[in-house]
């Protein structure tokens, strides 16, 4: 199993090197986001000074929601999001799958995985410096039983995010704008740095499954906090095996159509 | 549990194999796109139509045809790239889409136009990549990658960004990606596409080299008759998805070829007229003192010794047609057909 460590540390030494091949990009992507993150507070800042909470959670809470789905949402970045939307966009239609499938290895997770994007690095320097913040500041609330779950539920998060959006690029099979609906969740993640409980409650079960932001914080920040309960990990356990089992599906069947492209 | 179709030792096995398309036919112009957004018309393309065959190890085959022939989809079956509508596929024992990691770690698909190099990098970030993918350990990394790197003369490129090589250099890296993990099957799929002469003959040299030294087999792919003439003694042609062909290129020739080619050059102190010519065969060039008929090939030799009876011939060649104007008459005869 030292394989897939192997070639993921390879294909970081790859991307690190490119990166630094175009370091004006590294440099103007990680200001960007740094950015977007001062915006972000500066807005909620406006938000809580006309209001106590917000769908029940306080100011420090929602930040600290907002901290752990920009963690998740920049890991997911990082790690497979670009990969999966580079085979959305070119995978099947220029026939790129081609040069993965015939290698001994797990095709969608080197698809997948192909791709990091270390520039928002920085960026997640930034955010965990403010996890930490409102770590310290919501310490009261936190128990050692419930940061163990929230691990759990945050692993099972990023499993199911994973599944879901591997599945949502499998559509590069069946049409060839597909890219669109990886664009679309990323447009909709934004919505995820709000307690899901702001949502209308007939658009709440979309959240937790089609449109799977709640997993991008709610979920992980919710046991954090202490706020989730049984019903809850059961939710997200059975939407991680649902995905897990959506995505087999959703690949095999598309590789069954993939036609390649021609020479 | 795999049922074994592979005769006696064959390496390679296809029975029966198809593979067919649903193809969207679109009409052209506005109008036509307009009618396709509620009304498409569909066409059935047999890319491979029941094609078999069985190749053995060490083997170095010609997969000839014309564009479109079903050339390319079939070595794509074979690296399991694409299901088939029917038939049955072995190679080394194994269903080729059943991508079993055992099975990919002895083969490799090479595709003239197709790159796996990382194009911002120098190749021999994307041979540790392939390194890491296929398990290879260091010691035979390092000794293959030296071997390789001697025969196709590249030690001074591999460090350098793929987009700034040439064709052929690039060509040359790819080969190496490919034959890091020492497959025993190799498929090529145009490989020397867009290269110079040169090139073309170092390519060629280093794919008869690889197959000498690790006893590979290989199915090659190629619109240069080169190529095939090369380094195949045998050749498979297919045509429209069939085949229609299968054995020694030099049963083409007996198949195929219909005429001869006489080369003639005349005594330049004695005059020699077309006309003369023109009662021994089909004139194709006449400059004097020089000139070349064609016969029929059952008559060549008899022509020959007519001609050198008759006119003042200081030298005659009898040849055999290039391989490329034969395999034309091959299409061409089963076009007529």
């Amino acid at each position: 199993m030292k394989k897939y460590p192997r070639i993921y540390f390879q294909i970081l030494r790859m991307t690190a090197a490119l990166m630094m091949t175009y370091r004006l990009n590294l440099l103007v992507q990680g200001s960007f986001m740094i950015v977007y993150l001062l915006g972000f507070l500066f807005l909620i800042n406006i938000v809580f000074s006309k209001t106590q909470s917000l769908g029940g959670w306080t100011r420090d809470e929602v930040i600290l929601l907002f901290s752990v789905y920009t963690l998740i949402w920049g890991i997911i970045e990082s790690f497979f999001f670009e990969g999966l939307r580079q085979f959305s966009i070119s995978g099947v239609k220029n026939g790129d799958l081609d040069k993965v499938l015939t290698k001994p290895v797990n095709a969608q997770l080197l698809i997948s995985f192909s791709t990091p994007n270390p520039a928002t690095t920085p960026h997640e320097v930034f955010v965990a410096v403010l996890f930490i913040h409102q770590l310290f500041i919501l310490h009261g609330q936190l128990y050692p039983a419930n940061v163990l779950v929230a691990t759990f539920a945050g692993f099972c998060s990023m499993g199911i995010l994973f599944f879901l959006y591997s599945s949502y690029a499998t559509l590069a099979f069946h049409f060839t704008n597909s890219s669109q609906a990886l664009r679309a969740l990323e447009t909709i993640s934004d919505n995820a740095q709000y307690p899901t409980k702001i949502y209308p409650q007939w658009l709440q079960p979309f959240l937790f499954s089609l449109i799977p932001i709640a997993f991008l914080g709610y979920v992980p920040t919710s046991f954090l906090l202490g706020r989730g309960d049984w019903k809850l990990l059961w939710i997200t356990i059975g939407v991680l095996i649902g995905s897990f089992f959506i995505n087999q599906f959703a690949w095999e069947s598309g590789l069954k159509k993939y036609s390649s492209a021609s020479s | 549990m795999v049922e074994t179709i592979m005769s006696n030792q064959s390496i390679i096995s296809i029975k029966n194999l198809k593979k067919y398309f649903k193809v969207y036919k679109k009409k052209p112009g506005l109008m036509g796109s307009i009618q396709s957004l509620w009304h498409r018309e569909y066409e059935e393309v047999k890319a491979v139509d029941d094609i078999s065959f069985d190749i053995f190890p060490g083997e170095i085959v010609g997969f000839i045809g014309q564009n479109g022939a079903g050339k390319t989809t079939t070595l794509k079956m074979l690296s399991g790239l694409l299901y088939p509508s029917s038939g049955k596929v072995q190679v080394l024992g194994f269903n080729p889409w059943d991508r079993k990691p055992e099975f990919q770690k002895q083969f490799a698909l090479v595709m003239g136009q197709k790159n796996q190099l990382w194009w911002d990098l120098p190749a021999m970030e994307s041979f540790l990549l392939n390194k890491a993918i296929y398990e290879v350990p260091d010691a035979q990394f390092k000794k293959t990658l030296d071997k390789l790197m001697d025969l196709l003369e590249v030690r001074d490129i591999v460090n350098i960004q793929v987009r700034k090589l040439s064709l052929g250099q690039r060509m040359k890296c790819e080969l190496i990606a490919a034959l890091l993990h020492n497959p025993k099957v190799l498929f090529l799929d145009e490989p020397t596409i867009g290269l110079d002469v040169v090139m073309q003959k170092v390519l060629r040299d280093f794919i008869k080299a690889y197959n000498k030294e690790f006893g590979a087999t290989i199915i090659l792919t190629s619109h240069y008759m080169g190529d095939v003439k090369e380094l195949c003694k045998r050749a498979i042609i297919i045509d429209h998805g069939h085949k229609i062909f299968d054995g020694e290129l030099q049963q083409i020739i007996d198949q195929y070829a219909v005429n001869k080619i006489l080369s003639l050059t005349f005594e330049e102190e004695k005059s020699v007229i077309r006309e003369q010519l023109e009662k021994f065969g089909e004139v194709k060039e006449f400059a004097f003192p020089k000139a070349t008929i064609l016969v029929k090939r059952t008559e060549a030799a008899k022509v020959a010794g007519k001609l050198l009876a008759e006119l003042p011939v200081a030298d005659v060649n009898i040849e055999e047609p290039s391989i490329e104007v034969i395999i034309r008459q091959v299409f061409e005869s089963q076009h007529t057909k």
